[in-house]
């Protein structure tokens, strides 16, 4: 605990390093939502190829799948035949203003990235490629707003999808995230939590952080550090309170929606998709039961639950992060995914 | 002066306490069968502090066939007794029809993978493989069809409505055995159980295995954490 004022004022002195040249000379599309919110889509054309989507998670943005070169799921899709299309939630990344440099409308919950930026960004990305069906990669949170957009949404455009690291429920919570959960709403007092600081700030220590800080993200033994400080840098935007507000609802272990209304999982029966989850051992934040609860209540019988660990013939027991930017990630889970996006529907089990 | 009255008035009210507190039921520790003996023996000195007995018993692997170790473990008498046991030592306890007044299930093996139709085979047959090395000891081809009989799903999940005393179950994230999708979707849907998840997050800075749930010693504070819970409970 007494490292943690060391932290902070490591994070205020730390100057954040420079975003990955080779992400920044892709066009970057914005899209405005039905609710008048703003989404950005970086775009790594490949005419005429089949369109996938990728979504960054919760306190995130699109470098978690485009850091650099060697950690770029989008190039790597990119190289495989995919046009590409790595998208920034409202309030996050390139998203985090609108265009003409305004605020995003404030007071947004995960609901509104599912109900109304995920079909904004569908329909723009349908016009301009001509493809009415579309792919999506998910990580975290961007597996969990897929959730929010097929329960809403029968004739929805995705055609497969891909979750990585994407829980549907918190039973049995540890410490941490009981205390977290619990506390989420008292929390959400602060409308966007500073986590980019305290991102800088961790990623000054080697191990050792507090609360276990960088174990609960990411498994340090799979992430070399300097990509480690490259990601704290770069890949980490701010908690805002309407995030949190909706993650207090889930007292009873399952996701609601921001109302309370919808438990999200009893909602998902009639998803018809194909459907590949991917968890990590090592996975902290979204447990491999946490995500195999999304996987049960996807209706579609064309569905695969893969849980990347040593046992399992994996190179490391893959951390939340580390699923997509972990020294592995573009040896093991890219080609994964590129293969099941790869499939066509007489392929499929 | 003053402050030695206070001091003695204050220990003899803390005995007081603690004498007038019900004595903690007696424990049967069940030794998983292929496990070394010798890994119980710090849980056992910790759990003989308290002031209750506790009655170690190793369990025998099944070795003609598997309705031996059932057949074991049908002859104890549990009945006022709490059940500590681990690993696949829950599913044959449950299978024996054991009926104590309380259970610690530690790294409970409920199942080998969560979802057997739909995992790609070659993670699936990882899995057997490497549940079966771990309890190489107790390899025999008995022990192979008490695995197989989970990998079908069958025996524990179908168990579990039997079950009619508390339960404290311990897991742990990084345990690759009782791996965490597999058993807690059965711990969920099983009455009577409170679940801990161990682990990073949960104050600790390392997950813990298969065996260090016995082994380590936060598993093993945990454990006596588990006994209060239940003595509470009854």
């Amino acid at each position: 605990m007494r490292t943690l004022p060391l932290l902070l004022l490591m994070a205020c002195t730390v100057r954040r390093t420079h975003v990955a040249p080779h992400a920044s000379e892709r066009p970057v599309h914005r899209v405005t939502t039905a609710d008048g919110a703003e989404v950005a889509l970086q775009h790594y054309a490949n005419p005429g190829a089949p369109v996938v989507v990728l979504c960054h998670g919760i306190s995130s943005n699109h470098h978690f799948w485009d850091l650099d070169p060697e950690h770029s799921l989008a190039v790597y899709l990119h190289d495989s035949g995919f046009d590409v299309w790595n998208m920034d939630l409202r309030g996050h990344g390139l998203a985090t203003r609108q265009s003409t440099g305004k605020r995003q409308p404030r007071g947004w919950t995960v609901d509104d990235y599912g109900l109304f930026d995920l079909p904004a960004a569908f329909s723009y990305v349908a016009e301009q490629t001509g493809t009415p069906q579309i792919h999506y990669v998910g990580h975290s949170l961007g597996g969990m707003v897929l959730a929010i957009h097929l329960s809403s949404t029968p004739d929805s455009p995705v055609e497969r999808a891909v979750v990585v690291g994407s829980p549907l429920s918190f039973h049995a919570p540890t410490s941490l995230t009981k205390l977290m959960l619990g506390n989420a709403r008292r929390l959400s007092l602060i409308r966007r939590w500073p986590t980019p600081l305290l991102a800088t700030g961790l990623s000054w220590f080697g191990t050792n952080a507090p609360l276990s800080a960088d174990i609960m993200l990411f498994q340090p033994d799979n992430m070399d550090k300097p990509v480690r400080r490259r990601m704290l840098n770069t890949v980490v935007s701010p908690i805002v309170a309407g995030e949190l507000r909706q993650f207090g609802q889930s007292t009873d272990g399952w996701f609601y929606s921001a109302d309370g209304r919808i438990r999200y999982d009893t909602a998902l029966s009639d998803v018809n998709i194909p459907m590949l989850f991917i968890a990590g051992r090592g996975d902290h934040v979204a447990p491999p039961d946490s995500v195999r609860s999304y996987f049960d209540a996807i209706g579609s019988p064309d569905k695969a639950f893969i849980v990347a660990s040593r046992v399992n013939g994996f190179a490391a027991d893959y951390g939340h992060l580390d699923l997509g930017l972990g020294d592995h990630a573009a040896a093991e889970i890219y080609p994964r995914i590129r293969q099941f996006l790869q499939q066509s529907p007489q392929e499929d089990p | 002066m003053e402050l030695t009255i206070l001091t003695i008035a204050t220990l003899w009210m803390t005995l007081a306490a603690h004498a007038a507190e019900p004595r903690p039921p007696a424990v049967t520790l069940l030794i998983t069968p292929g496990l070394a003996p010798s890994s119980f023996s710090t849980l056992r000195r910790k759990l003989d502090r308290r002031r209750s007995p506790v009655q170690l018993v190793p369990v025998p692997c099944p070795s003609g066939d598997r309705e031996d170790t059932i057949r074991f473990l049908q002859q104890l008498n549990v009945d006022e007794t709490v059940v500590v046991v681990h690993g696949m030592g829950v599913a044959w306890a449950l299978e024996a029809g054991l009926a104590p007044t309380g259970w610690v299930w530690l790294a409970p093996v409920l199942d080998i993978w969560p979802v057997n139709q739909d995992l790609p085979e070659e993670f699936a047959l990882r899995r057997t493989t490497y549940v079966s090395q771990a309890y190489s000891a107790c390899s025999s081809p008995a022990f192979n069809e008490s695995l197989r009989a989970l990998a079908d799903g069958q025996s524990p999940a179908d168990l579990r409505q039997q079950v009619s005393a508390p339960v404290v179950a311990l897991i742990s994230a990084s345990d690759d055995i009782a791996t965490v999708e597999a058993s807690l979707p059965i711990l969920l849907t099983t009455p009577l159980v409170s679940i801990r998840r161990l682990g990073v997050g949960g104050w600790g800075h390392r997950d813990l295995d298969h065996t260090e749930l016995i082994t380590s010693r936060r598993g093993q504070r945990q454990v006596r954490r588990a006994l209060r819970l239940l003595r509470r409970q009854q």
